[in-house]
């Protein structure tokens, strides 16, 4: 087949992807990691919501370990950033901003937006949390 | 059928939205207990529309884990299997989520 003859360059360090890619790509893996655990997070709620002891206990083995805070912070994160992501895409949907100049302003607003909030979580993670 | 998922993917992100922002409001006005807690899941409005935002959430992310593995697994056996398996993963959510609702 003629289509599969076409050449293949994958060289990761190489390959220039605009800004808009790698927003995109965030989005996706963002969501991927988010469609994994946040089904999972019922049981813990569900778990919970029993009896007072069941509760007392969740909060017991949260306050022990500090892995699961962080990764409950890293949720949290993820969420927030595949969200501001999505709104994006849905402010897009509305036909506005859909320019190459625009999503690539669009972009860079979602980054400058986004790292002030991954900063300050990530300070409060590694000086306050653990 | 395309133009239903896309619909409903911008949809349920909204209901996700709404419910988080629900969620923070409720718990932005009282002390974080088990009373509290388990009142806000009894609660007709906050607690239906958490079931309801749940299984939106399961919605969303099926359409878009059914986009990624289309995008990226090219044999349609492996892909059956990988979804069929995302799929009960999600369904035991959904199950477990019901049953929540049901229960208090």
């Amino acid at each position: 087949m003629a289509r599969n003859k076409r050449p293949v360059f994958l060289n990761l360090m190489q390959i220039h992807l605009p800004v808009t890619a790698w927003v995109s790509i965030a989005h996706r893996l963002s969501g991927l990691l988010l469609a994994f655990i946040m089904p999972i997070m019922i049981f813990p709620i569900g778990y919970s919501l029993v009896s007072v002891e069941n509760f007392e206990h969740v909060r017991q083995i949260l306050a022990q370990h500090c892995v699961l805070r962080m990764g409950l912070h890293i949720l949290a994160l993820t969420y927030l950033y595949h969200v501001f992501a999505g709104v994006r895409h849905l402010i897009m949907d509305c036909n506005i901003g859909l320019s190459r100049q625009a999503g690539k302003y669009s972009a860079w607003a979602l980054i400058i937006l986004f790292t002030p909030i991954l900063f300050s979580v990530m300070y409060h993670l590694a000086f306050q949390e653990c | 059928m395309g133009l239903i998922l896309w619909l409903l993917q911008r949809m349920s992100a909204i209901a996700i939205m709404c419910a988080v922002v629900l969620t923070y409001i409720y718990f932005s006005h009282v002390d974080f207990n088990f009373i509290s807690w388990t009142n806000y899941f009894r609660s007709p409005l906050y607690g239906t529309f958490f079931c309801f935002a749940w299984c939106a959430l399961l919605l969303h992310a099926w359409i878009g884990v059914w986009t990624i593995i289309t995008d990226y697994v090219p044999s349609r056996k492996l892909r059956f299997i990988l979804l069929g398996l995302y799929g009960s993963f999600l369904m035991l959510s959904a199950i477990s989520a019901l049953h929540i609702r049901g229960a208090i």
